[in-house]
């Protein structure tokens, strides 16, 4: 009930943003926080989580008039498109988000103020290195193959559904549960190889701050 | 090892992450401004249903496409370029007086120029037309030019140089250069130092000192000046005719098929 009501919006400003391209900032307004937390937890890396989200949100806003409902939800879209740059990142030594190179070599756009973007960059990610949990966590996620990581991040960290999972992956569902179940077990075991006492002695000890502080 | 640790792992892994207010910002501004990438190319416009989602063209759709590129260069290229074509004949006249009109000795006469502007063929067939003007050989035209009456001339020289040589009274003797900078310079001389350029005719009316044929050639002379200084560098292409043998009419076009003007060499 709720998937077909959250569809339904869904769907009302995929409309609304073919007809006028300005109405994408409602689509970019409700998508943009979880696309980018989810690039930085797989990527664990600040500057490029917001390089891949920057690239995921221009793409999407250039294919919007090709999208198409097939029962597959917008958000399910956006996640397959964040998911597929992410694999360039990890495919390529350097990553290059080319709708932002193209829009920067735009002389009529202007960058605000591209001082406080870096300032914030370094902030966020000074904070989140404080945080060993997170990081060793993301390391050792970051030692499987990118398959692995994609389904374990997104079925228990996302918390998605196995349906929606195969749908960002295009995959059966079936494939996604073996894959999940593979991925668990290689996790275990580099969760041996690694030393799982670290990450929890970290979580345990970090616990009472991360209450505290409601963020990383 | 139980699942107690790997839910460690991902309870680790879902800490919030800090807000980044001006990324959003700058992202949002960015998907948000109006800019050529929002709106479909041309060519995928045109290729609509031969594109997949990523605008990449699909294989079955390739060879009909390459086939109909094909088919239409061709076509293309047969009615443009074909001999019959009359504007490509007259191009090729052009092309042709190319080397004709720079293998001309200094001494050949140039009078009268217009500026040209608007399509090359219509220029063609107005002067035709309008001034009953005959296409001429270059042994006709060379013949034509050694009975010509010199008042000035133009060349140009072996470096490149353009140099028209004024040859009306005293005060307008000279040459006006213009090298391959465009820069314009102007060398005032006596008659006695103009050779054998001049005719007998045009030496006795010069020693005539006709005021209204020195202002004439005055004139001949600041407007042989503006054209110089006007002329583009790369002014190489001239179409020559003839009306009754009594001018010839040189009609000059630059590399790109430009007109640019209109010589009449008095005869």
């Amino acid at each position: 009930m709720k998937d077909t009501q959250t569809m339904d919006i869904e769907r009302q400003w995929v409309v609304a943003a073919q007809q006028d391209p300005e109405k994408f900032g409602v689509i970019f307004d409700a998508y943009y926080d979880q696309i980018l937390r989810y690039a930085l937890r797989r990527t664990s890396d600040v500057c490029v989580a917001e390089d891949i989200t920057a690239e995921a949100f221009m793409k999407a806003s250039r294919h919007l008039n090709t999208f198409e409902w097939r029962g597959v939800p917008l958000n399910a879209w956006l996640y397959r498109i964040v998911t597929n740059e992410i694999r360039m990142y990890y495919r390529k030594n350097k990553y290059r988000p080319l709708s932002l190179d193209e829009l920067y070599e735009d002389s009529s756009f202007e960058i605000a103020d591209q001082r406080c973007i870096e300032e914030e960059a370094m902030e966020v990610q000074d904070k989140i290195e404080r945080q060993d949990m997170f990081m060793a966590a993301s390391a050792l996620l970051q030692t499987l193959p990118v398959i692995y990581q994609e389904v374990i991040t997104l079925r228990y960290v996302e918390q998605k559904k196995l349906r929606e999972i195969a749908q960002i992956l295009d995959k059966r569902e079936g494939t996604i549960k073996s894959l999940l179940s593979r991925g668990q077990r290689k996790l275990r075991a580099a969760l041996q190889r690694n030393g799982h006492t670290r990450i929890i002695t970290s979580e345990e000890t970090q616990k009472t701050a991360f209450n505290s502080k409601g963020n990383v | 090892m139980k699942n107690r640790e790997l839910k460690h792992i991902f309870s680790a892994l879902q800490a919030e992450t800090p807000e980044t207010p001006y990324h959003r910002q700058m992202v949002r501004q960015a998907v948000l401004a109006p800019r050529r990438l929002s709106q479909p190319s041309v060519t995928a416009r045109f290729l609509g249903p031969h594109t997949n989602l990523k605008g990449v063209l699909m294989k079955r759709s390739l060879v009909s496409i390459t086939g109909f590129a094909v088919v239409a260069v061709t076509l293309t290229g047969v009615l443009l370029f074909s001999p019959l074509n009359p504007h490509v004949s007259a191009m090729n006249q052009v092309k042709q007086s190319l080397s004709e009109i720079n293998r001309l000795p200094s001494t050949d006469l140039v009078t009268i120029r217009e500026r040209l502007v608007g399509d090359p063929k219509t220029i063609l067939d107005e002067a035709q037309s309008a001034q009953d003007l005959t296409k001429i050989s270059r042994a006709e035209y060379e013949q034509l030019v050694k009975k010509a009456r010199f008042v000035n001339s133009m060349a140009k020289t072996a470096d490149g140089s353009v140099v028209a040589k004024i040859d009306g009274t005293t005060s307008t003797h000279g040459t006006i250069a213009i090298n391959q900078s465009g820069n314009v310079s102007m060398n005032t001389l006596d008659a006695s130092s103009i050779p054998s350029a001049k005719s007998s005719q045009d030496t006795a009316n010069a020693s005539a000192g006709d005021m209204s044929q020195s202002a004439e050639a005055e004139a001949r002379a600041n407007q042989a000046i503006t054209d110089l200084q006007n002329a583009p560098a790369n002014t190489t292409e001239f179409v020559r005719y003839t009306n009754n043998q009594k001018q010839i009419v040189v009609l000059a076009f630059d590399g790109d098929n430009k007109p640019l003007f209109r010589t009449i060499i008095e005869l």
